[in-house]
This record gives structure tokens, sequence and C-alpha cells, in this order.
């Protein structure tokens, strides 16, 4: 067992349609380690726990590509960007259709103003 | 055709970063329809939008001495000769064209008396590189991706991984996509194909690049039968973040330092290493120098604890610091994440950041393969054996345009039919081999083996490379090319699914990895980023050549072939 004090306890509102018709929060222990970033911890959980887990990330260098938003304890933030705290609740980026886990349908409004994709 | 949305068009560019944009804007001046196809989010994804700063051209503002052929002798000179002359002879002209092309489409510049400031890069002669606020990539990508969205001919296609390429004579040709949405095929009918898929950095461990640089498209070509050339050149960038971590200011933050105003490098002993071999090295030391060096304090157990060196600007003023560093609020920055550079070093590591190699090409972006063009980091020929800092940024749009062009001049002749049975072929093929690695309940995680081959390269293919721990490379990379014939397990579930993505970027993984130690092996000399222990020396007479790869039945054969000098010839 590790000591409580090294693990990092993150909490994911998850949806995955092909599994669950609706979403649900799951629960992961990882080993808390100093300068990993939140993206870090998520790329983490699909390594070495879960890979069913789905999220975008690309550049994971803080903030240059921009396409892992995400809201982690109710503040909407980039997941490279910061680092991971030792309670996270992460959800999706709000205020648009989850399509899966943490992925959003980014291009939702733009669909619905009718502008090419 | 079986299961798959069919897309028709007259070029089909794949990759979106800062070459395939190009590549798309001016295949659309010729072409009705043109797709890009994206694996990631585009104006997001790849590397273009991790440029932090220079992009360089020779407009002469800084320097009026400065003129595209001194752009163009300082490029062969870093590049140890082996650069194709013919390429960088219209890369170092047609930069500042393309640069300004950037500015007509709402690219802003860092300017000094109203025209683009232009800062001082190592390798360069003169200052040259233009810059935005250390955020130079992701505002040229943006200005790119508007500038596509804005071409009516151009149809944006995104989070699609291509993984297959089928050429006929007389055209068209046929690339099959799966969507990473729902793991669906969809199926591009193109008259010519331009790969812009950048590099394949990836395959190390120390990396600087995005997640997405896998080497897909230099794969592929060599799947197809293009002559690929020069892979075993793979730029080490000699000083990024180590300890701290500094999330937000990017990989290669601290090089800041060292090109900014100059920092003290030394290593745990204090020892100022390059000073000793190298007076002047800010400017001086390319990468592959700097980078050798650097490797070689820690080799030799010089190194800090966290396995890097130091960089320490605190013997400057704090009004100097804080002035110089205002750019990009980079010394703010630091601080509100803890980290005071006017009071401590930073250290720094060595990380793979750029390949030299890839698809050989003409200056029309053509390949040996007709109706198939290439440009961006996934070409040869522009870098040698060393890139300069800043030369990337405004290559790929010199390579990426005229890719586009000629694309665009080709498919207006291309007559045939194309090869439809070929397409079905593949798609049932890759069907069952998708419901074979989902159908496997154990096995080898495609993640698994990333991580192998990224443990491999770094021991094998790195900084430092010698016979003995290269065919012992070759000899793992063998046995996890037949591990993941039979026991690839990927989860199953079709909606954004990253092991699939993963499963098809292990397989061009462990072929770019082959190909990178094939060419080591074969080039029996050190020159530029490829430095042997065996071999520690350059050696004129043997090796001003390029190794040329392709593919042969199962196998791969090598060539190696003269540089023409035709401009330029090394100093004795």
């Amino acid at each position: 067992m590790m000591p409580t004090e090294d693990i990092c306890k993150i909490k994911i509102l998850r949806f995955d349609p092909e599994r669950e018709p609706s979403s649900f929060i799951q629960e992961y222990e990882i080993p808390f380690q100093k300068e990993n970033t939140i993206l870090d911890s998520l790329y983490y959980i699909y390594k070495h726990v879960d890979p069913t887990l789905a999220f975008r990330g690309s550049c994971f260098a803080g903030g240059w590509c921009n396409v892992c938003a995400v809201k982690v304890n109710g503040k909407s933030l980039l997941a490279c960007k910061h680092f991971a705290e030792k309670e996270m609740t992460i959800e999706p980026f709000p205020g648009y259709p989850v399509l899966r886990d943490l992925i959003v349908d980014y291009q939702a409004d733009i669909k619905k103003k009718g502008g090419r994709s | 055709m079986m299961n798959a949305e069919i897309f028709d068009c007259d070029v089909l560019v794949i990759g979106g970063g800062g070459a395939g944009a190009m590549a798309a804007i001016w295949a659309a001046k010729e072409a009705k329809q043109v797709a890009l196809v994206e694996k990631g989010v585009f104006g997001k994804a790849g590397c273009t939008v991790m440029g932090a700063f220079s992009m360089c051209a020779a407009f002469g503002y800084a320097d009026p001495s400065d003129n595209p052929s001194r752009h163009f002798e300082d490029t062969i000179r870093g590049g140890r000769f082996i650069n194709r002359q013919d390429l960088v002879d219209l890369y170092t002209r047609e930069a500042p064209d393309r640069v300004m092309e950037l500015v007509s489409y709402g690219a802003h510049f860092d300017l000094e008396n109203g025209r683009l400031h232009q800062a001082m890069m190592e390798g360069h002669s003169l200052p040259r590189a233009c810059h935005y606020d250390r955020r130079t990539g992701p505002m040229i990508m943006g200005t790119l991706a508007r500038q596509v969205r804005k071409t009516p001919a151009v149809r944006v296609f995104e989070e699609i991984v291509i993984i297959d390429i089928g050429m006929s004579a007389a055209g068209p040709h046929y690339a099959i996509g799966v969507h990473w949405a729902d793991t669906k095929f969809i199926v591009f009918r193109a008259k010519a194909i331009v790969v812009t898929t950048g590099g394949g950095a990836q395959v190390y461990k120390n990396n600087t690049t995005s997640l997405d640089n896998t080497g897909d498209g230099i794969s592929l070509m060599f799947e197809m039968g293009v002559e690929l050339a020069d892979m075993e050149f793979v730029q080490f960038y000699p000083t990024t973040v180590c300890s701290p971590k500094l999330p937000g200011l990017g990989p290669t933050a601290t090089a800041f330092l060292r090109l900014r105003t100059g920092a003290r490098l030394y290593n745990a002993r204090g020892e100022n290493f390059m000073d000793q071999e190298m007076p002047g090295w800010r400017f001086q030391a390319t990468r592959d120098r700097l980078s050798q060096a650097i490797y070689k304090e820690i080799a030799e157990g010089r190194g800090t604890p966290n396995g890097g060196v130091y960089l320490d600007i605190t013997h400057l003023p704090l009004d100097t610091i804080r002035r110089e560093y205002e750019i990009g609020n980079y010394y703010k920055k630091l601080l509100s994440i803890g980290v005071d550079i006017s009071q401590r070093p930073i250290e720094t590591k060595v990380s793979a950041h750029f390949f030299m190699g890839g698809a050989r090409v003409n200056e029309r972006g053509e390949t040996n393969i007709p109706g198939l063009f290439a440009g961006g980091e996934a070409v040869s020929g522009y870098h040698g054996a060393n890139r300069l800092g800043g030369n990337a940024l405004s290559e790929i749009l010199v390579s990426g345009s005229r890719a586009g062009q000629y694309a665009a001049i080709w498919a207006g002749s291309s007559t045939g039919q194309g090869d439809r049975k070929w397409v079905n072929e593949r798609l049932s093929a890759w069907e069952e081999k998708i419901l074979e690695w989902q159908g496997r309940k154990s096995g080898l995680r495609p993640i698994e083996g990333k991580r192998k081959i990224q443990e491999i390269m770094w021991e094998s293919a790195g900084v430092v490379r010698d016979g003995a721990k290269m065919e012992k490379g070759l000899s793992l990379l063998a046995d996890l090319k037949e591990e993941s014939k039979t026991r690839l397990a990927v989860t199953s579930g079709k909606k954004f699914n990253r092991e699939i993505l993963d499963v098809f970027e292990l397989s061009h993984m462990i072929r770019i990895s082959t190909i990178i130690l094939r060419s080591a092996l074969m080039r029996q000399e050190s020159r530029g980023a490829h430095y042997r222990l065996d071999f520690p020396f350059p050696d004129n007479k043997k090796w001003l050549t390029n190794i040329v790869l392709q593919k042969s039945g199962e196998d791969v054969n090598l060539r190696a072939e003269k540089v023409l000098l035709t401009h330029m010839v090394p100093e004795e």
C-alpha cells in the first residue's frame, strides 16, 4: 500500500454511450508525483490503469495547442498548464455537448450557425 | 464501396500543420476541390503550434548585408554540406516572400521601426529570425488555419488518421482513413496527394514534440516505395526543460536563457565546459555540437541531480533580466510558478526535436511516385545533417506551398479511373485487423509497445551512437515487430478509442525506428546530429553523401548517393 500522502485521488465524470446511457463518476487512485500536470495524470490513467479513458491532448507543453481544456475542481482550465492536486474532480469543458468522457464537440456552436466544419 | 464514405477531390493533403495548410492554400489556387485531413484538431495539432520563437528569412532589416545567399551559406554550413543545394537555394530565396504572404493573411510579428524585427539565432551569421511574443508558432498556425477556412475550395477533415495510401499509375489515388470519433472508414479519391505529416521524434523517450508526431506519413510513403533520405539525422535539442518543470512556457523554454541574453552553462561541478570547448558558443554552437557536448557531461557523470546541466543568468542585473524577459511575459510567468531566474539556475536537458530526413523530393515537392508530393518535416534535403534554429517554420512554408501548387497542376492532367479493387480489398483487410486486435482479451497494449520503442531508440539511436548499441536496438525492434504481429490487444469500443490511434501509430514508429537505425549503421562517420563513438570524425572523402532508402520486398535497399556541390564546397 502506498502511503496516503503519495496518492492522487481523481474523480472523473465519464460518459460512454456504447456501455452506459448516462454519465457516471469513476474514481481513480494513482501515485502522486510533484510537478505532474493534470494532463500527465490523465495520460497516466490511460497508460497504467484504464485504457478506455478518453480525452484530448496534443502538445503536452502548457497551452500551445489548447485541446485539453477541462473543468477541474470547478474551474475551467487547460490540463497541461496546471500541476495536479492530490484530490481532483475532472469534468468535461462546460458549454459543449459531451461526445465521450472528457471529449466535447467544440464545433457544436459553429455547426448550429450553419458554418462549415 | 464497402461500408465507407467516399470523398472525391483533386488534391488530398494529409497532415494539417503549417506545411499542410500552405499546401492546401496553394493547391486551391488551381484545383477545384482540395481535401485537408488532420489526425487531430486542425489549427491546433502537430508541431507548428509549438514553435516558440524563431522563423528565419533573410530580409536584411536588422543588417542590410543579409541576403538569401548568406542564409544559404549558413544553412549549408550548418547542415554539414549534405543538404540538397538546389532545395536550399530556393528555400532561402523564397522564405521572405512566404513570410510576407503570412503577413498578407493577417499574421502579426514583433516590429522594429515599422519592419519585422529580426533576432539572432545560433548558427546564423546575421540576425534574421522573425518572431511574435514567444508565440510565433501558435500565431502562424492560427493565421494559416483561418486562411484555409476562408478558402472555399478546401474542405477540412479532422480527427481522422490515414492508415493506407494506394497509388495507381494514371490516378486517381486512394487514401483510407479512420475517424477517431467512431472508428468508421473514410476513403479519399484524389488526383494528387501531398504528404505533410511532419517527423517522428515521438520514437524517443525524451522529446519536445506533440504526441501525434509519430512519423505516419514517412512510414506510409516508405511502404509505398517512396525513396527516403538522411533518416539517420535526428536533431536533438540541447537545452530543453528538465527541472523545474515549466508548464505554460513550452519544452524549449530554457533555450531562451542562452539565446536572449547569453547564460552561463555549467555542469554539476560548476565547470563552464562550452567556454573551454568553443569560446563564443552562444551563437556559434549549433544544436548538434551543443547537444553532444551536454550529453558528454551527463554521460561522464558530471550531470545535475535530474540528469541535466545548468543554465544560469543570476549574474545579470535584475533590471536587465526584467527588461529582456518582458517578451512573452517570460520572467513574470516563471515567477508566478515560483521560479525566479534572477535568483537560481535552471536544469536543462537534451531531447529529440526534429527529423532532418524524410521523403526525397525535388524542387516541386515530387517524390519518385507520380502524383505523390510531400513537404515540411516529412521531406529531406533542406536541412542536411543539422537544422539551424529558426529554419523550420520558414522552410515548411516554402516546401508546403510548392508541393501544393505542383500537386494541383499535376491533378489537372490526371485522367485514369483508379484501382477500386485495391480499396475494397484493403478495407476488408483493415476491418478484419481491427476485429482481431479488439478481439484479443490480453496481450501487448499499443501504448506499451510505444514505450518500448522510446526506450530502445533513446538507448541505441540517441545523441551518441555506436555500432554495437545500434545492432542491439535493431534486434529489439525486430522482436517487437514480431510480437506486434500476433499479440496486439486493443480495448473494445469505437468512440474516441485512443488505443485505435496508438495501434496505427505503433506500426509507423516501429518502421521509422528501424529505418533510422539502418541508415545510422551504414553511415560510418560522425556528421551533424549523427555522432558515433566508433567513428567519431567526419569523413568528407567518403561520406559527402546522402543515404537513400527504399523498400524492397520485406527488406530495405540502402545506397549512398554523392551530394551535388553545385553552389558551395566544404572549406578544407
